[in-house]
């Protein structure tokens, strides 16, 4: 579907991902959520020790979670998003998305930060386009929008990109400006970082790209 | 402005079917099992679905068998699975169930922050398994499992505690309640209210009534949201008003009281007024119409209204109950006029007499 100068599609778990008329990918509106990558786990189950009660509760030691719900009001948004999981352990979900879905590259996240006034300043015709989707989006979309809590490029979490390997395994290439309350940073967004993942994981998500 | 005439049927469980939700933890899944198993056979044929913790995906149970043999399989399907309401609870809701729902667990579930303050987790019963204390952070409904089975079951109970009847425009005329209760009709606020104090396990009525929207019967159980019910039509069960002959002897005295004059009385031979119904050396002098209910009268006939509640009159405009309380729709509301003068005309050539012995 088409927004102003946006395609909109959504992806298996019913979040939105969002294409320029120029870009040759499309990318996640947000970066992914607790809500979101709860889906894919009650979607496909356990797989190993991945996914289960036990590794998700881990997880929410590290970071902790709260209700899409109080979006409105929160001084606390990170915990609506999914940190603290280890590269390796979101492998399955970006297969689970479909052929195509990988990590953003630094350029095509740039591109997202570029335009993310634009997309601010769309936001009634962003509500009216997934309004009109005959499967409604997933609950939290709507509400997130209407809050202004998207996309989340100037300020959000730090986000994990593809590129070169670091020679640590616990080191993994970073996107984006931590919230100023879930992490004190001078951080510039575009700027990619090398962060150790190990020190820092409840600042550590992720946002997909799909290759058209 | 539409007021018609409907004959509607009631048909309602007061039983409420009720949905399990487990969370498929080994430690505690034999607990689980005896427990579910146990209310199962004591609730026959009201738990028909079984959901785990993190899966949108429903089991069925027809008969209690189906979960005493195919549960430890769907255990091991969903064993370790992330403890979320959100699958379960959003499966329920698409499928408008509005019953009581049992979720039995060691843990508050993830995502239990999500359905706070939301009308669902108001019906829903926390069945805790853990040994040690449930980390209780939310105010939730709630039992120990280790309490058992009978006073689970006493917790998952929602006995409805009143049922009535509304819409707009709405006024009973005639019902028949076949079981489930006893009826009551208030008149408030420019609305009948047709109110039910349940009994036994289901509610059967038939009725025949005005009504300018369709009536929905609303139901408070002792816990949860009052429940809209659909109200089926139906061909109608009550036979249309039957006007009686006047008896020879007595159309002098009814005529005496269409024209407020007086009459020779059949009893002691004296002139009564019209307004004299029992003659004070004999007795009623309508003798075989029934009294005690308002009674309609054209010159020739007569018509009791003590099977019915209220008669429509005027195009249905206006209303008279067997009480002889006459009522007319205005502006959206039943407005209620007065009480019904002895044999005040009422609509064209009816006239209507309430007299209580």
């Amino acid at each position: 579907m088409r927004c102003g100068p946006y395609f909109i599609e959504f992806d298996k778990t019913g979040f939105p991902l969002i294409k320029r008329e120029e870009w040759e990918f499309f990318i996640s509106l947000f970066p992914v959520s607790k809500y979101q990558f709860e889906r894919f786990m009650a979607d496909v189950g356990p797989i190993d020790k991945l996914y289960t009660d036990a590794w998700y509760r881990k997880i929410l030691e590290v970071s902790q979670r709260q209700s899409w719900r109080k979006a409105e009001f929160t001084k606390t948004p990170w915990k609506m998003f999914l940190t603290g999981v280890p590269l390796k352990e979101i492998i399955p979900f970006l297969r689970y998305l479909g052929k195509g879905f990988r990590l953003p590259k630094a350029e095509e996240w740039r591109k997202l930060l570029e335009y993310s006034k634009e997309l601010k300043n769309l936001k009634r015709e962003l509500i009216a386009c997934l309004e009109a989707f005959e499967n409604l989006p997933a609950p939290p979309v709507l509400f997130w929008i209407e809050k202004g809590l998207y996309p989340l490029v100037e300020e959000g979490l730090l986000e994990m990109i593809e590129g070169e390997k670091s020679s640590s395994k616990d080191e993994v290439l970073c996107i984006g400006k931590a919230w100023q309350g879930l992490w004190p940073n001078t951080f510039s967004p575009e700027n990619v970082k090398i962060i150790d993942f190990t020190l820092l994981p409840k600042a550590v998500g992720f946002r997909v790209v799909k290759e058209v | 402005m539409s007021q018609r005439i409907l004959d509607l049927k009631v048909n309602l469980n007061y039983t409420v079917p009720v949905i399990f939700v487990i969370e498929a933890v080994e430690e505690h899944w034999q607990k689980i099992y005896e427990l579910s198993n146990d209310i199962i056979s004591s609730l026959l044929g009201r738990v028909n679905e079984l959901y785990f913790l993190g899966n949108s995906r429903s089991y069925p149970i027809v008969l209690p068998q189906d979960f005493i043999e195919q549960s430890p399989a769907w255990f091991n399907e969903n064993k370790n699975r992330v403890s979320l309401l959100n699958p379960v609870f959003e499966e329920i809701e698409k499928k408008k169930f509005k019953s009581m729902i049992v979720v039995f667990c060691s843990k508050e579930p993830c995502d239990l922050e999500d359905w706070l303050e939301s009308e669902i987790l108001e019906r829903t019963l926390f069945v805790m398994l853990s040994d040690e204390d449930f980390p209780l952070k939310y105010n939730l409904n709630y039992v120990e499992g280790i309490k058992g089975a009978t006073y689970i079951l006493s917790k998952i109970e929602n006995p409805p505690e009143q049922a009535w009847i509304e819409a707009k425009g709405f006024v009973p005329l005639c019902y028949e309640i076949k079981q489930g209760g006893k009826a009551e009709i208030k008149f408030q606020d420019g609305k009948f209210l047709f109110s039910i104090i349940p009994e036994g396990e289901r509610l059967e009525i038939h009725l025949k009534v005005i009504s300018d929207d369709f009536p929905v019967l609303y139901l408070k159980r002792r816990k949860g949201q009052i429940e809209s019910n659909e109200i089926k039509e139906e061909l109608p069960w009550f036979k249309d008003p039957t006007w009686e002959e006047i008896p020879e002897d007595l159309k002098p005295i009814v005529e005496a009281g269409i024209t407020k004059s007086s009459y020779k009385c059949n009893q002691c031979g004296e002139e009564h007024s019209y307004r004299v119904l029992i003659c004070p050396e004999g007795g009623i002098v309508l003798r075989g119409i029934p009294m005690n209910s308002c009674v309609l009268f054209t010159k020739e006939k007569y018509f009791p209204l003590s099977e019915w509640y209220a008669l429509p009159l005027r195009h249905n405009q206006r209303v008279i109950t067997r009480d002889g309380d006459l009522y007319e729709w205005r502006n959206g509301n039943w407005v209620y006029l007065r009480k019904i003068d002895i044999y005040e005309k009422i609509d064209d050539e009816v006239w209507a007499l309430f007299h209580r012995i």
